[in-house]
């Protein structure tokens, strides 16, 4: 069965930016996106993604607060949230909300990094993912 | 165009288009912390864009907005009209990478000496660290720094450039960047050229509208197709064919009211570009005026949003420079500042009902008089015993505003006139109220959608036209005898009404047969005016898809368009305005 990742942002450039390096680096990958923090609680409620990538400024719900909320939903969801804010602040509390800090724009090596760190996490949850 | 190009350039533009609003909200309301949070978030997401298409100099602008906003929002600093000039001259400068890179598909040239003098205007640095400012030509003139004597060389050289489709784009570029450094170092700019500052913005954003075209097109052609295989029915009719044939007709109109329908736009399109040019427009009169926008997000067909800029951006100017009184004048006359321009929209049935008002000072009659009188547009005793109302359409007259008091805000020489074409060959009506002292309001009233008009069709001089069936009142036929001679004139009474009776076939310069019997009159109703249309022969109602006139028909009088007919004739659409003249 193949992996499914979640790309939430309200920018459908920055959809389409992370989407093309999701190709490069895991075009197995089943990708879906969201707009918003609703449609995200939503497609997360019906296709069950195995990873999450969450932009940190969206109007309504903020990244970060949907990362806490998804972390008391689905807590073995591997989950980054991705800013160009890169002030300490804002990395603490992406870490209190148990997701992993991105910076913006992203970089291939970042993103490389951080889907390596959640399939290891995966594998023991779900050993048939590689 | 590359995709993320594309994406990239929609994206940005309605991101400039809520950073706009937001900001002029904010100069408004400065502790609306809505506002404030929505203008950061969307200078984040320009950031983010710049990030993604690696364009630097855009980052680097919307950085140090955002910098700035965030002081705002800690509570550091006020907004001020400066503060807010200078976020929005960012946003002009992004707009003008934009219009470059939409041409070049490449990132803009110069973009980061650009960005520099913008960032030097948000964040002031307590020592500007600035070379030898040059020696000025005139002592007591102010001084301008090497670099900046030098970007504004390099924009004179941009504007020698020769003309071809990139012109307009550079020229509004190199005026951006002209008019920036003028006004960062305290010299008096030339006349700002107000209209194309956000014109990008407010360029349809969504890119299936092009997909919603090629279906009203095809929709057209079909309508085409029905009308030819209605007259095929005429031809040879069979029960079973004309059962076939209503329901074609029924499904035809059902398919090209529904694609017609998708091809809306909501009137903020050509809406939000108006509080920004109304406040430069007050401003460089010196008029404090606030503009107040209703109801934008009512649809109207995408071609009517489209081409109402021109019309409103007239009337708008009209308002600030003649409507607006000069601050003392308002406070003696005991009126609230800022003056206040409303321009609202709402759908009313089939219209859509755009309004401009304003609580100005209104239009004075007698100055009417005096201008219409110095233009000969009438004789000074007919002006004297002239009514009210009928002075006030004087206004749209042709000429009638084409000089006067020359302002750079409505000195353009285009008049209410300009406004009344526009509007009328999309179909709709304007309208004019107005209070000696309390204020004016122009009405234009649009159909929802345009192209599907409804016509009946006449012959006159052995030729087929088409009146359009919104100013048909009746058809009606008298005798010989009821017409009665007002000197050279020929008038009917109908229902106690008199009704000039006027030949098509005359006014047309067509070859004119005056019947000795039963004559046939179309009665139409048009702006007030009203006309019994002698024709030769009634036809029938259709409905068509009426083309602009293009080729060797367009510029004539009295015709508004032409249609296909189902028996490959073109049917000729007449302009009501021009027959009732």
């Amino acid at each position: 069965m193949a992996t499914k990742i979640l790309i939430v942002d309200d920018s459908k450039l920055a959809r389409m930016s992370v989407s093309k390096l999701l190709t490069s680096l895991r075009p197995d990958w089943t990708r879906f996106e969201a707009a918003s923090a609703d449609e995200a609680i939503i497609l997360t409620g019906r296709e069950h993604p195995d990873v999450i990538l969450l932009d940190f400024n969206m109007p309504g719900t903020s990244g970060l607060e949907l990362a806490a909320q998804l972390r008391q939903s689905h807590p073995h969801i591997p989950v980054a949230v991705i800013s160009a804010n890169i002030q300490v602040e804002i990395v603490e509390r992406a870490q209190e909300a148990g997701a992993t800090f991105l910076a913006k724009p992203l970089t291939s090596p970042a993103l490389a990094a951080f889907l390596d760190e959640a399939q290891a996490r995966l594998s023991v949850t779900r050993p048939s993912v590689r | 165009m590359n995709e993320f190009l594309e994406q990239f350039l929609i994206e940005s533009r309605e991101l400039i288009a809520q950073a706009t609003d937001d900001l002029l909200a904010l100069e408004h309301a400065p502790k609306d912390a809505a506002r404030l949070d929505s203008a950061f978030r969307a200078f984040h997401t320009l950031k983010g864009a710049a990030g993604i298409m690696d364009f630097d100099a855009m980052g680097l602008v919307t950085h140090a907005t955002e910098d700035v906003l965030s002081t705002l929002r800690a509570g550091d600093r006020a907004v001020t009209p400066k503060l807010v000039n200078n976020c929005l001259a960012c946003l002009d400068q992004i707009t003008a990478w934009l219009v470059a890179m939409e041409e070049s598909e490449a990132l803009p040239e110069e973009a980061d000496a650009d960005a520099a003098g913008l960032i030097a205007r948000l964040i002031p640095s307590p020592r500007p660290e600035q070379p030898a400012p040059v020696p000025a030509a005139n002592p007591g003139e102010p001084t301008l720094p090497a670099h900046a004597a030098a970007i504004l060389q390099e924009q004179i050289e941009v504007l020698a450039l020769p003309q071809d489709e990139g012109t307009p784009g550079r020229t509004a570029a190199a005026m951006r960047v002209m008019q920036n450094i003028f006004t960062r170092f305290g010299l008096s700019a030339p006349a700002a050229p107000t209209e194309p500052a956000t014109e990008d913005t407010a360029r349809p954003q969504r890119m299936d509208m092009a997909r919603i075209e090629t279906l009203v097109n095809l929709a057209g052609e079909l309508i085409v197709v029905k009308n030819a295989y209605g007259h095929a029915v005429s031809l040879a009719p069979s029960p079973a064919l004309t059962k076939l044939q209503a329901q074609l007709d029924r499904l035809t109109a059902d398919m090209l009211r529904g694609v017609l329908a998708a091809r809306v736009l909501p009137l903020r399109h050509v809406f939000q570009r108006f509080p920004r040019l109304v406040r430069e427009m007050a401003a460089s009169l010196d008029k404090p005026v606030r503009l107040v926008t209703e109801g934008d997000a009512t649809e109207a067909d995408k071609r009517i949003v489209e081409t109402l800029f021109e019309p409103l951006l007239h009337v708008l100017r009209n308002a600030v420079d003649h409507g607006i009184e000069p601050p003392g004048q308002r406070a003696a006359a005991g009126k609230p500042s800022p003056a206040i321009i409303r321009l609202s929209a709402a759908r009313q049935s089939d219209e859509v009902v755009i309004e401009i008002a304003d609580d100005g000072r209104g239009i004075d009659p007698a100055a009417i008089r005096a201008t219409a009188a110095k233009r000969n547009l009438a004789t000074p005793e007919a002006l004297a015993a002239m009514p009210e109302p009928e002075l006030l359409e004087l206004i749209f007259a042709p000429g009638f505003s084409t000089a006067g008091a020359v302002t750079n805000i409505s000195g353009r020489g285009v008049g209410m006139d300009a406004v009344r074409a526009a509007i009328t060959q999309l179909g709709g009506r304007v309208t004019l109220h107005s209070t000696l002292g309390t204020g004016t309001t122009i009405r234009f009233h649009l159909p929802f959608t345009i192209m599907l008009t409804r016509v009946l069709t006449v012959e006159a001089g052995g030729q087929a036209f088409g009146i359009p069936f919104e100013a048909v009142v009746e058809t009606q036929q008298f005798n010989r005898k009821d017409i009665a001679a007002f000197g050279a004139a020929e008038a009917i009474i109908w229902r106690g009404k008199t009704v000039p009776l006027i030949s098509l076939a005359a006014t047309l310069n067509l070859p004119d047969t005056p019947p000795a019997g039963i004559i046939h009159t179309v009665i139409v109703e048009h702006g007030g005016e009203w006309g019994a249309i002698r024709v030769d022969r009634f036809g029938d109602q259709l409905e068509l898809m009426l083309k602009p006139l293009d080729g060797l028909l367009s510029g004539m009088q009295g015709i508004a368009g032409t249609a296909l007919l189902g028996d490959g004739r073109v049917l000729i659409v007449l302009e009501l305005n021009e027959v009732l003249k």
